[in-house]
């Protein structure tokens, strides 16, 4: 009998790992992360949830610290970053999210331009 | 004077909860600090590793074959203060003595983490543990006396390197050290030597090692995407230090013993999955290499609105 309490319970765990949500984590962006392009004149994150657009956002600035992005829109578990016209140099992405279930994350990242 | 004394536990419970932002298991900015099996990670999560299961010849003398079989139940009370119990079944096979199986103690732990620094992926906590005496089965020789061992712990990301070194950015170290003393000085039992019955001292002892780690998807998301295999991206290579020095009242055994683990950890969204080889650093800490595994689920993001939140307060700050 305990056996078989004991397998339920691990069953429901699995069942419930398997199909719950979790922390947003960036799955890849384009341009990729640490990747060098011609230019650039949109950033697009995919996450690994869904995100809850009024609490997630991003922003973009040059090795100078001036910011280049102009505008976000979210909509599942894409962000899309609108940028200025970049030129040649690195760049750092910085975001924060809050997946549907409530889990804050955040993360940055760097890119190249022109090199 | 109990409402007196129930106000100020309620106050101390909110200044708990609400003295740092938090965002459930051990991420600190980019970094995600894993669970890891022998040396415990800087953070307070609802968590729970099921089961834990290791088999290596220990450093009894004969060595015996031991089979451990564990699990552990981590609950957050505010979002920087947890609690968390742990036991586990051993099995020993003792060469020319037969076999005994059974409970160990019990153990405890009180933990608060009080940094949580995004910027530089610190984090750090302290804890009190503790593993309590005659909880145990004395077959395998589970302590008849309790053992306090208050503990800090911290977690820094490699963050830091500069960009001609950026690909030792997924690296991150964590370390522990604690000092465990045991609530009875001595014990009376049979001396080896002798064979006679004699006060066998209990000592102090420094618990102390930590974990060296580099981290794929902290390579993947923030450093360089090589687009490597999706498995690949989810593996956390590392190696763990976990040492017990004696201090004081020594027993006349070894001073130091422990062992070293390299292994590795996959993470899933929900749980992880982790295999470590089990080195013991000489004689008197095992026989030869061991392995361990372990089943580790994130409760938080299992049960986000139920068990996996903190009984006070809010699990995560709303924003930024």
């Amino acid at each position: 009998m305990s056996k078989l309490r004991s397998l339920s319970f691990a069953a429901m765990l699995i069942g419930a790992a398997t199909a719950a949500h979790a922390h947003a984590m960036l799955d890849h962006a384009v341009p990729a992360v640490g990747s060098t392009v011609a230019s650039a004149h949109q950033m697009t994150l995919y996450f690994t949830q869904q995100l809850e657009p009024k609490f997630s956002g991003a922003t973009v600035h040059s090795a100078a610290g001036a910011r280049v992005d102009r505008g976000v829109s979210i909509h599942g578990n894409v962000m899309r970053i609108g940028l200025k016209t970049l030129a040649r140099g690195t760049y750092t992405v910085a975001w924060h999210v809050l997946s549907v279930d409530t889990h804050t994350t955040q993360g940055s990242f760097s890119f190249n331009v022109g090199r | 004077m109990k409402r007196m004394i129930t106000r100020a536990a309620l106050a101390s419970l909110l200044f708990l909860g609400l003295s740092l932002p938090a965002s459930a298991h051990c991420f600190v900015g980019n970094r995600f600090f894993p669970a890891t099996i022998e040396v415990d990670d800087p953070c307070v999560a609802d968590e729970l590793s099921l089961p834990t299961v290791a088999g290596f010849k220990n450093g009894d003398n004969p060595s015996a074959q031991e089979l451990d079989i564990g699990g552990e139940y981590s609950k957050t009370i505010t979002r920087n203060f947890g609690v968390s119990f742990e036991e586990t079944w051993i099995h020993l096979d003792t060469p020319g003595t037969g076999t005994a199986s059974g409970f160990d103690n019990l153990g405890t732990s009180f933990k608060y983490q009080f940094v949580r620094d995004a910027q530089q992926e610190l984090a750090m906590s302290v804890s009190l543990d503790a593993d309590w005496g005659k909880t145990g089965s004395s077959a395998v020789d589970a302590e008849s006396f309790t053992t306090l061992t208050p503990t800090f712990f911290m977690g820094k990301g490699f963050n830091f390197m500069p960009d001609s070194l950026k690909l030792f950015r997924p690296f991150a170290v964590t370390a522990q050290l604690g000092y465990a003393f045991p609530t009875k000085s001595s014990v009376t039992g049979i001396n080896e030597d002798t064979g006679l019955l004699a006060a066998i001292p209990n000592p102090n002892s420094l618990v102390w090692g930590g974990t060296l780690q580099y981290s794929m998807p902290y390579l993947k998301s923030s450093v360089r995407d090589f687009g490597l295999p999706d498995f690949i991206n989810h593996l956390i290579p590392l190696v763990e230090l976990d040492l017990s020095s004696e201090v004081s009242n020594f027993d006349g055994e070894e001073r130091t013993t422990g062992t070293v683990n390299p292994g590795v950890i996959y993470i899933a969204d929900k749980f992880q999955l982790a295999a470590e080889a089990i080195i013991p650093i000489n004689r008197a800490s095992g026989d030869n290499i061991g392995v361990v595994g372990q089943v580790h689920f994130y409760l938080d993001d299992i049960f986000p609105r139920s068990i996996g939140k903190p009984l006070f307060g809010a699990a995560h700050p709303m924003g930024y």
